[in-house]
């Protein structure tokens, strides 16, 4: 009899909430399923990903937790600042998703099924609820992740976290309402549209056999930015930058952070590009090297800008001009071996991601340790990279 | 009462106005082709009258129920086939209709439909996940999910695409005997002529973001019944009489 009753009530549930809601579970439980049917695939990532996560927690162990702790303990007495830029945050959050939620929802499967007003109502609210109640989640086990690290003064934790908590409700909250009331207005402004047409022509950046292939990459980057696809590391930017510096080191510190925040930006969009026009050209007789040149020209030129901006903001901050070599060489180095990697991978990007954060922190390791051996790895990986995916053709 | 009735229908995408004021009328029973060229608009006002999209003018009232004050019972009396590059991949098809009979409080997937699947040789891919498929079964799934529960109107946009000769016949053959049987009115869009010729009652031409033309059964037989021409032939003529599409 129990049985009967929760399964009413089960049913009862899913009229309550809009039928997504069963579709998310029953796709996690089809994901759940494959999993255990390529178990030989899941255990070696399971064991990868466990290594990986044992290599991270080593070189976290020796983070310096007690200087983190002092950032915070200046941050945590400016209560106001905090809970204004996680309010920041919380909003942008909560807008996003909650539009991203409601455009599928209108326009897309579902869209003319039956569905109470309730129960989608309900449902939006879940969804935001969830979203917000997961995002403080983990800001509270950042936080107390230094906790455990600083080992001696944690008295900036609860100020801290009270401030950065209610800020992001708050936040959230007033973005939820912001979506809710223009998707009542009319559901067509619930479209975002981002132009990406580029404000200054770069003919220069086009592949002659290949044109317009730098411009696409240079197009999704700029969508992406103007979009806010990085405010998430802005927000970071704003939360831990320094205080009581003089006004040009304050400017180069910010150069050199935004060089590597956008740069960080085109770099992926560029590489998602390349595997969309891989699968774009699949029919085409196009040979690998120049395929790698064309694609290859935007992350390039990018390279070059990020690289004279960082290293401006670097001379700014009086370092020595080997610094500022020792950092483009270093950006330029990480991101050739990125993009060998997606070449090498373009039919499967998943392991190219994967493989290159490992490289990284494999040659990071190395440059700790053994620092001139590190460019030498990092060339010869890129190279070797570069030759199996030509080999692929 | 009228199956759909559609009055003074406006839509435009930003300032690109594409429905520019239409005007249709089916009754239960009624099997109408909508056609027209390519980006003459079909899509856009499907859409409409699925309440996917809000026009800026006009009235659209699903057997009875209007679908801006009483969408739940306008969207429940109306069936709307998935656009197939809008179905779940991680899904399998039986997934996709067990979630939408569930939405239409149907409690399980109706014989009928498991029946057409059958019939459309969709049965072998019941229980395989979306992403598998190809466009043709894709389309089927689609369809099935728009017919599931057998609601007074139904709605098809393009539904040959991509499906072969005999499940093209077969899903034909399927929507005469819902229409004859059942009495459900049937609207079927293409801008392929062949599609419409044999099954059909009635016949209406969007042009221009207008209806421009109205075949009814009784023309429609006079049609087939001349040797001298045929339904594809007056329906050429008529494109051409009203001219290219506007593009403003
Ligand atoms: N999302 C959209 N945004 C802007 N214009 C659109 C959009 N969808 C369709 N259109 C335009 O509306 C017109 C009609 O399109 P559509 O309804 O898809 O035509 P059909 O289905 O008859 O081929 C076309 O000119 C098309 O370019
Ligand atoms: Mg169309």
């Amino acid at each position: 009899m129990p049985t009967f009753a929760a399964i009413a009530t089960l049913a009862q549930m899913a009229a309550y909430f809009h039928p997504r809601l069963q579709e998310s579970r029953r796709v996690a439980g089809n994901r759940l399923r494959r999993l255990a049917r390529q178990w030989p695939q899941t255990v070696f990532h399971l064991v990868a990903g466990g290594a990986l996560l044992a290599l991270v927690g080593f070189g976290v162990l020796h983070i310096d937790g007690d200087r983190i702790g002092l950032v915070l303990r200046l941050l945590a007495e400016q209560p106001l600042m905090v809970g204004l830029a996680f309010a920041a945050f919380g909003f942008a959050m909560c807008r996003n998703a909650t539009l991203d939620l409601l455009q599928e929802l209108h326009l897309g499967w579902w869209g003319a099924a039956p569905v109470p007003p309730a129960a989608t109502r309900r449902s939006l609210h879940l969804h935001a609820l969830l979203q917000t109640a997961l995002g403080n989640l983990i800001v509270f086990l950042v936080l107390a992740g230094i906790v455990a690290l600083s080992r001696h003064d944690a008295s900036w934790f609860r100020p801290l976290l009270a401030a950065a908590s209610s800020g992001f409700w708050l936040g959230s909250g007033l973005g939820y309402v912001v979506v809710r009331r223009l998707g009542r207005q009319r559901r067509d402004k619930l479209v975002q549209q981002h132009v990406s047409t580029p404000l200054v022509k770069l003919a220069v950046l086009d592949h002659p056999q290949l044109p317009h292939l730098a411009d696409w990459q240079r197009r999704e980057t700029l969508r992406r930015w103007r979009s806010g696809g990085r405010n998430w590391q802005f927000l970071l930017l704003g939360l831990l930058f320094p205080t009581g510096l003089l006004p040009w080191q304050m400017i180069g510190l910010l150069l050199l952070c935004i060089a590597l925040i956008w740069y960080g930006l085109a770099l992926r969009s560029s590489e998602d590009v390349l595997v969309r026009a891989t699968q774009l050209f699949a029919a085409m007789p196009l040979p690998f090297p120049r395929f790698a040149a064309g694609t290859a020209r935007y992350p390039l030129f990018a390279w070059i800008c990020a690289s004279l901006l960082g290293a401006t903001g670097l001379l700014l901050q009086s370092a020595k001009p080997a610094i500022a070599l020792a950092f483009a060489a270093a950006i330029g180095l990480g991101s050739l071996l990125s993009l060998c990697l997606t070449w090498r991978y373009r039919h499967r990007p998943g392991v190219a991601r994967v493989r290159a954060s490992a490289e990284v922190l494999i040659l990071l390791l190395v440059a700790y340790q053994l620092p001139p051996l590190a460019p030498l790895l990092a060339l010869g990986l890129a190279a070797r990279h570069y030759l199996v995916a030509r080999s692929l053709a | 009462m009228p199956a759909l009735e559609i009055a003074g229908l406006v839509h435009a995408y930003g300032t690109q106005r594409v429905l520019e004021g239409v005007d249709l009328r089916l009754q239960p029973g009624e099997f109408a082709a909508l056609i027209g060229p390519n980006g003459s608009g079909k899509t856009t006002l499907l859409r409409c009258l699925a309440g996917i999209l809000q026009p800026q003018q006009g009235r659209i009232a699903i057997a009875g129920a209007d679908m801006r004050s009483d969408t739940l019972a306008a969207k429940q009396r109306l069936g709307f086939a998935v656009d197939p590059t809008l179905l779940p991949n991680l899904l399998t098809g039986r997934q996709c209709l067990e979630l939408f009979a569930g939405a239409r409080e149907l409690g399980a997937i109706p014989a009928a439909t498991l029946e057409l699947a059958e019939a459309l040789a969709f049965t072998r891919w019941l229980d395989h996940e979306v992403q598998a498929y190809s466009l043709g079964t894709r389309q089927k799934l689609g369809i099935l999910l728009g017919l599931i529960g057998e609601p007074p109107l139904i709605v098809l946009d393009e539904p040959m695409n991509g499906l072969d000769p005999l499940s093209a016949f077969a899903l034909k053959q399927h929507l005469v005997h819902l229409t004859r049987e059942h009495g459900c009115a049937v609207l079927l869009a293409t801008h392929a002529l062949e599609v419409a010729e044999r099954f059909i009652s009635r016949c209406v031409l969007l042009l221009g973001g207008r209806l421009v033309q109205d075949w009814d059964t009784p023309a429609l037989d006079a049609i087939r019944h001349d040797p001298d021409t045929s339904l594809e032939q007056v329906m050429v003529e008529a494109l051409q009489r009203f001219g290219a599409p506007r593009n403003d």
